[in-house]
């Protein structure tokens, strides 16, 4: 769904890139970037919804709807467009969780 | 837990926020920001640092106004208040002692006459000081969950894209014109062609334009502008030709989609997106035809409104706005709201803009000054009498947007059964009618009948709605219908966050 500005000029070498991993597929991302923008880079869903299944990614990339929970490094629900990209990171797709359990929205 | 206690502490560390913080610290305030962002600047100015510094090659994409971010955000890191990026604030906790006076009885509801516009001139003030007990601000950040108390708290919050519920909206590739500018921002990346844009705003414009320099040229701009908001605009035009620049860029961006030969279709109505497992193209119709644009990338945009879960989370008094479509917090001319010693300031109090963020909070900062007796009433009134009048200055051009750019009905309540309207508990538009017709008292009601706002946006994606919905179909104003009741915690937190509170002492 998205692709790297400087696709064609091959990496910058003044940004710091890092690599991480979501469902098994390498993804090499500007250091600093949000983990939802390997989502779109790489055209994979974040999540399948509880109810139907059907499949959602990310949609507003600033913390509002919450279409891009994913487990990162075995910590599942997190807003995958909150958290910036690290080396290594494990990023998987979850399906049909709902919110944190626990205290939780009302 | 951390005993660490501020004179203000702000949430949010966007135009509004940066200006306040500046303003109390020029009068010695003990001031703490908590922004969720890595860097400040907001989501106007999001990753302006970073760009600036790092990519210095990309910044002719977004334009002088964005530049202008960065001497901004270092004049924010200098000005000696305790910055703390990463911390998403969850809870404001006002518990007024028995002795604290309620809400300040100068505080009136705004009259019908100047509902759409901003603060001005002859609105009350709350001549009253709060010098009452401490507001207590819960945030979670990368090492854990923290509090701080503060006398004043100023909710700087910003405001998201109104949700824009239309068929095949959920389907992946479908984005708000707001996410794909975080992606150039933050992630240097662009929408894959076919890239189609579909709404209404100056954000549509801007964006369309910001991803042309990126190199990628949109198939099509879908205006969603009936005609009939350019007749209640134009009686509007004049006072909006007073306000600075904001005209003359919107014709100049115009202009350069004109120039690129960016096919734009306007007045469009019968919006759908199309597609099985991602989104594959938008179908309308215009002047009386049918189209179909194939597009791997949407990007929809229909205004922004406040993000208000904070402020609503404190019962904070509010009120309908209908040029605006949402609701907004009461203030008086310095962001004071009914509840002592909380302030709201920019975009989440209203939809003003940057330019006016800036000023409103600058205001709530030289407010916070004179309560806590930094500044006397006449230097308050000094130093903000040329803040004041630029704000009236951004706001009057407002009048025009809010009625130019008003969404139309079928884009704020979806005329199709089947369109979701809730995303998180794919609550339909046909259930929530259906619940409307048997006679649900309002939003709260609903939300225990469908489910509907139960999920982990917490009604950010169909609050608003929700409220038109119920309005329409019961023929009642939005006000009356009212919104969601939202409580604290404003994100989902676990138990384990509330927890390791207690554990972790220090901030
Ligand atoms: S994309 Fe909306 S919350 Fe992450």
């Amino acid at each position: 769904m998205f692709r790297s500005l400087r696709e064609d000029e091959g990496t910058d070498v003044r940004i710091a890139q890092v690599t991480l991993s979501v469902d098994g597929e390498a993804c090499t991302l500007p250091a600093g970037a949000p983990v939802a923008s390997a989502l779109l880079r790489l055209g994979s869903i974040a999540r399948l919804t509880g109810l139907s299944g059907s499949p959602r990614a990310p949609y507003c990339m600033m913390g509002v709807c919450f279409e891009c929970l994913v487990e990162i490094d075995g910590v599942p629900n997190q807003q995958a467009c909150m958290v910036a990209a690290a080396d290594g990171m494990v990023v998987r797709r979850q399906d049909g969780h709902r919110a944190a359990s626990g205290v939780s929205s009302r | 837990m951390s005993d660490e206690r501020f004179d203000l502490a702000i949430i949010g560390a966007g135009p509004a926020g940066m200006a306040a913080a500046l303003e109390a610290r020029r009068h010695r305030l003990h001031t703490v920001v908590l922004d969720e962002q890595s860097e400040p600047g907001g989501q106007v100015w999001r990753n302006v640092e970073a760009v600036t510094t790092r990519r210095p090659q990309d910044l002719f994409l977004f334009g002088a106004e964005y530049a202008d971010g960065y001497p901004f955000a270092r004049r924010f890191r200098a000005c000696g208040a305790d910055y703390r990026p990463g911390a998403r604030v969850w809870q404001v906790e006002v518990a007024p002692p028995p002795s604290e006076p309620g809400p300040p009885a100068s505080l009136a509801l705004p009259t019908a006459g100047r509902l759409d516009t901003g603060p001005d001139d002859d609105a009350v003030h709350v001549e009253r000081r709060h010098t009452g007990a401490d507001r207590h601000v819960y945030f979670t950040d990368a090492r854990g969950s923290h509090h701080v108390a503060a006398r004043h708290v100023l909710v700087a919050t910003g405001a998201y894209e109104r949700p824009m519920p239309l068929p095949g909206w959920t389907l992946p590739g479908v984005l708000t014109c707001g996410a794909a500018q975080v992606m150039l921002k933050s992630a240097a990346m662009v929408p894959s062609a076919p890239v189609v844009l579909v709404g209404a705003g100056p954000l549509v414009l801007l964006l369309a334009t910001q991803l042309l320099r990126a190199g990628v040229k949109p198939a099509a701009v879908v205006g969603t502008v009936p005609p009939a908001n350019w007749l209640r605009a134009a009686g509007r035009l004049l006072p909006a030709l007073l306000a600075p620049g904001y005209l003359s860029k919107g014709l100049s961006l115009i202009g350069a989609l004109r120039r690129a030969g960016v096919p734009s279709f306007a007045a469009v109505t019968d919006l759908r997106i199309e597609g099985s497992a991602c989104a594959e193209a938008v179908a309308f119709r215009s002047r009386g035809r049918e189209h179909r644009i194939a597009a791997r990338t949407v990007l929809l945009h229909q205004g922004v409104v406040p993000n208000a879960n904070l402020w609503q989370s404190l019962g904070i008094e509010h009120y309908w706005d209908p040029g605006q479509h949402c609701f907004r917090p009461v203030v008086d001319t310095w962001g004071n709201t009914t509840i002592a010693g909380v302030l709201v300031a920019g975009d989440s109090a209203g939809i003003g803009g940057a330019e006016a963020a800036l000023c409103a909070g600058e205001l709530s900062g030289l407010s916070v000054a004179w309560q806590q007796r930094r500044i006397d009433t006449a230097e308050r009134d000094r130093r903000a009498w040329l803040t004041r009048r630029a704000l009236k200055a951004h706001w009057s051009v407002r009048p025009f947007l809010d009625r130019l750019y008003q969404p139309p009905p079928a884009l704020r309540v979806p005329a199709g059964d089947d369109t979701i309207v809730c995303r998180c508990e794919e609550v339909t538009a046909g259930e929530l009618r259906r619940l409307a017709l048997t006679g649900v008292a309002g939003p709260n009601q609903m939300k225990a009948f469908s489910r509907c706002g139960m999920g982990p946006c917490q009604g950010r994606l169909c609050g608003l709605t929700v409220t038109e919905l119920i309005a329409s179909i019961q023929h009642r104003a939005p006000a009356e219908v009212g919104c969601y009741r939202v409580r604290a915690p404003v994100l989902p937190v676990t138990v384990g966050q509330v927890a390791g509170l207690d554990r972790m002492p220090g901030g």
